[in-house]
């Protein structure tokens, strides 16, 4: 009831006080605030039915704004793909040029590039790409040389069969080195399937793949290699690179020399020596840099680990040795970073002694 | 946190507690989106550095800067001393927002047992963001019953909450 006479003001009316709506606390309840924990709770107890009574109206939705937050990440330099005219228009204009056999034509564009007489081949993508933003032709690739294109494949041979496919497998805990009718060999690692035709023909060289695995391809300038593993399409110009693509990760294209441009449905990059390009959920990808040390350290005989989240070694050694990551009984959190250099002679057990020495853990397998 | 989906983990479990975190502070639903946006931000920019075990109270700690920063820039870092005092750095870091949500899906539950009139000025008073004397007047009731009915509905929930 309203009264008139001034009375000490009960701890509901400091409450009330302190938590309408605009109004400015002095100093002296502040400071009550500060130091009364019952005052506290009472004012926090305002809070939370006001934020109850809130949720009620408002209700973001988490996973447009998810989407919205992956959509900004795509690296600089990472071209978007071209409408599909601009593309046509592309291949047909090259085509042309080629067939008139005036390389002459693509000077200005290659003015920065190797002089005429250098070139030997130019090399006729399938993708034409980088149309980055603003409408910007950005030539990607042509750091790499231009030789002039031979315009026909050569022809079957009458009476040779058709090519077939082939699909070599990696069961768990088994690597294997495949090699191409090329000459290209392809290592694969343990749970990887690649299928390739029998010989290859036409233009490009073509595989398709899943898992992981590291290719060394022969150097063939008229006749481009792709690999299609997920989604995403690397384009080889000769080269040593590895690709990831295990269920559950990025997957990921790590150059280790030479030089490749890799692709998904959106994005285009070309890589230098030791980038790797990651291609996450949402269409977004990133290029960083990576320790290519431990892929030719697999290539050579040894698991190889610089600094990584413990569970990344132990996924990779369930792979290798055919086990589950819940074998491994462990005090610290799999989130510590561990380093790692053995033979994969090994056993799992000399393995898991090694990497406990060299990194002060106690990891028991069951 | 480099693995792929620790991110994305972290953001669908925090998004949430974090909006309506921010909306203690600041009033505007889109402004507290973009607050909330720009933690993330920092948080991509940081994630190699940044443990998903401890990347909750980076989250919070880093929100509430934004908040306050937000406030003053708008010269109304006054109006809410109360609340940073409550949300104060120790509070903050300390409390899981998620066991905090749970609470308040708790108390939301109970709130449909409040008579409709009490729970409508309750809301108009915090929710709306309303004064005591313009409830009253709107409602044609005195100021003191206006308070009477928050403190009412403050005590029945905190009753049935509380062990």
């Amino acid at each position: 009831m309203e009264a008139n006479q001034k009375h000490i003001l009960s701890e509901e009316d400091r409450v009330l006080e302190l938590m309408e709506h605009g109004s400015l606390a002095d100093k002296a309840a502040l400071d009550a605030l500060r130091d009364d924990e019952q005052l506290r709770q009472a004012c926090m107890d305002v809070l939370e039915l006001t934020s109850c009574c809130r949720r009620r109206e408002e209700k973001p939705d988490v996973e447009a704004a998810l989407r919205r937050f992956h959509q900004h990440h795509v690296a600089q330099r990472v071209a978007l793909k071209p409408q599909s005219s601009r593309r046509r228009w592309w291949a047909v204009a090259a085509a042309v040029l080629v067939l008139v056999g005036m390389s002459a034509l693509l000077l200005p564009q290659l003015s920065r590039q190797t002089p005429l007489a250098e070139q030997s081949a130019i090399q006729l993508y399938r993708q034409p790409v980088l149309l980055a933003d603003g409408g910007r032709k950005a030539p990607v690739g042509m750091e790499s040389a231009f030789k002039p294109i031979v315009l026909t494949a050569p022809p079957r041979t009458a009476g040779e069969a058709p090519a077939k496919t082939i699909t070599a497998k990696a069961g768990a805990g088994e690597n294997s080195v495949v090699t191409l009718p090329d000459g290209s060999r392809v290592y694969l690692y343990p749970q990887s399937s690649l299928s390739f035709p029998s010989r290859f023909e036409g233009e490009e060289r073509r595989v398709s793949f899943s898992g992981k695995a590291t290719f060394c391809v022969r150097h063939d300038a008229r006749h481009p290699f792709f690999v299609d593993a997920a989604g995403v399409e690397t384009k080889v110009l000769g080269t040593v690179f590895n690709v990831s693509t295990y269920e559950g990760t990025p997957k990921r294209v790590t150059l280790i020399s030479g030089s490749v441009q890799v692709c998904d449905a959106y994005h285009c990059v070309v890589l230098q020596p030791s980038e790797q390009a990651r291609f996450f959920d949402y269409q977004a990808m990133d290029v960083v840099k990576a320790d290519t040390l431990t892929y030719t350290s697999w290539m050579e005989g040894e698991f190889y680990y610089h600094d990584v989240p413990l569970s990344f070694v132990i996924e990779d050694l369930c792979r290798y040795y055919d086990c589950q990551p819940a074998d491994f009984l462990c005090d610290a959190s799999h989130d510590i970073h561990v380093s790692l250099r053995a033979s994969r002679k090994l056993s799992l057990r000399q393995i898991v002694e090694i990497l406990n020495k060299s990194n002060a853990l106690s990891i028991r397998v069951k | 946190m480099n693995r792929q989906g620790d991110f994305d983990k972290v953001f669908r479990l925090y998004y949430e507690p974090m909006y309506f975190f921010a909306r203690h502070f600041v009033d505007e639903e889109e402004t507290c989106r973009d607050l909330v946006m720009d933690v993330f931000e920092d948080l991509w920019r940081h994630r190699d550095g940044v443990k998903a075990t401890t990347a909750k109270s980076w989250l919070f700690v880093d929100l509430r800067n934004k908040c306050i920063d937000y406030l003053r820039r708008q010269h109304r870092a006054r109006q809410y001393e109360v609340t940073a005092m409550l949300l104060n750095k120790e509070w903050t870091e300390n409390t899981d927002p998620l066991e905090q949500q749970e609470r308040e899906r708790i108390v939301a539950r109970r709130l449909d047992a409040l008579p409709v009139t009490t729970r409508r000025i309750f809301e108009a008073c915090y929710v709306e963001g309303k004064k005591y004397k313009e409830v009253a007047a709107e409602m044609g009731i005195s100021v003191s019953t206006v308070k009477k009915h928050i403190v009412k509905a403050l005590k029945s929930v905190k009753r049935q909450t509380k062990p």
